[in-house]
């Protein structure tokens, strides 16, 4: 038996989600499985399975994943900074 | 996947299976979840007998498909304890098949009529969510996000409970006076599902430390009767328990204490009704025993 991890896309054009887990001896069994536990009562357009052993994870802390963390440079002033110029 | 060392336990922290997780916390997250599982697998043996019987199509449909959920439910969970405690798929079958049959109260006892599993649905499945909604903020993540699918099922399992006792209460007197029975019968169990109150229960204390559950036993009842007692009333029912009261200065309610004693030797594992449905799941397995090993000889052939 192997685990699978199961993404879903809910409308055309969605981003593939994960939601949730599998064991199967194999894909298309996994397909199976993932159909009914993850598509059978909420909406689903596409369905992936990729093997456990296939996902790599990123081993670093979450000071290092999300470093920088202050972005304010990122929220311009944008059509406020033209207007304060008109009121001054 | 790498080890790393993870959040400190503390409010708000949230672990997975591969943090290095502390001894004491992964065995209470995985005794936990195991009766969890045990409940969703067992309680479905016993759903799965009264599909036949449903009194029409629609209530057939209705009650298959919420089984079929509670069985999807017990194998998220398998999966989320094997990550937790490195037991395979075929350790927790064998645990199941021939383990102690330890699983909620509420599955211990015998189904009399279709208003029982109508009841069922509505009662226990409505006092399910009040404890699942506080845990999809569990401190174990895998737990929590299986959660959040489960809650929302168990929303259609309340619902259709309700509208399949309104149906039969609006069948004839007849039917409502086996509502009623039911009812009657089922209102301890319900209150008692919740478990003791808090003082009583140490590991209840452990589990909060750990944040693996979040509210006390007592407040998740208070809250079910808060939201049940009016829904019964409207439904034309009557509550039989002489305690029941609400006390508008400390805003909780008062009601019989359900038989703990009782509660506590069915939880040990203790039930006809347990080794009755413990015996059909090993039939079943052996009956099917055939399309399993297909499947692996399949599996084999394709990644020889
Ligand atoms: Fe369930
Ligand atoms: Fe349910």
């Amino acid at each position: 038996m192997r685990i699978f991890e199961v993404f879903r896309q809910k409308t055309p054009g969605d981003q593939f989600v994960h939601v949730g887990e599998v064991e199967a001896p194999a894909s298309d069994a996994a397909l199976l499985a993932a159909k009914e536990h993850f598509a059978r009562r909420e909406v689903c357009s596409a369905l992936w399975v990729v093997d456990r052993a296939d996902v790599h994870a990123a081993y670093w802390d979450v000071e290092v994943l999300s470093a920088g963390r202050s972005k304010t440079y990122r929220r311009s002033a944008g059509l406020k900074a033209g207007r304060e110029n008109i009121l001054d | 996947m790498t080890l790393s060392t993870g959040p400190k336990i503390e409010q708000g922290a949230s672990f997975e299976p591969w943090h290095d997780l502390d001894d004491d916390y992964r065995s209470a997250a995985g005794r936990m979840i195991e009766f969890h599982m045990m409940s969703e697998i067992f309680g479905p043996v016993q759903e799965f007998r009264w599909v036949p019987k449903a009194p029409s199509l629609e209530a057939k449909l209705i009650y298959a498909a919420k089984s079929q959920d509670e069985i999807g439910h017990g194998l998220m969970l398998m999966r989320v304890c094997q990550d937790l405690t490195g037991k395979t798929r075929a350790q927790y079958v064998e645990q199941i098949l021939d383990g102690p049959p330890r699983f909620m109260n509420i599955f211990h006892y015998p189904w009399d009529s279709w208003a029982d599993p109508a009841m069922v649905s509505w009662l226990i499945d409505g006092a399910e969510i009040e404890r699942q909604a506080t845990l999809t903020r569990s401190s174990y993540g895998p737990y929590a996000r299986a959660m959040r699918k489960i809650v929302k099922e168990e929303g259609f399992h309340h619902h259709c409970g309700r509208y399949l006792i309104s149906r039969m209460i609006n069948a004839g007197p007849a039917q409502k006076r086996e509502v009623q029975d039911s009812l009657d019968r089922w209102w301890p169990r319900a209150l008692a599902m919740f478990g003791p109150p808090d003082a009583q229960s140490t590991h209840g204390a452990t589990l909060m430390s750990f944040g693996l559950k979040l509210a006390g036993n007592e407040d998740l009842r208070q809250s079910w009767l808060t939201k049940f007692t009016p829904q019964i009333h409207a439904m034309g029912l009557e509550i039989r328990d002489e305690e029941l009261g609400f006390d508008d200065e400390t805003g909780r309610w008062s009601y019989t204490m359900p038989d703990w004693e009782e509660f506590r030797s069915l939880l040990r594992g203790g039930s006809p009704m347990g080794e009755d449905l413990q015996r059909e799941l090993r039939d079943s397995r052996r009956a099917n025993s055939w399309l399993l090993a297909d499947a692996d000889a399949d599996a084999d052939a394709a990644y020889a």
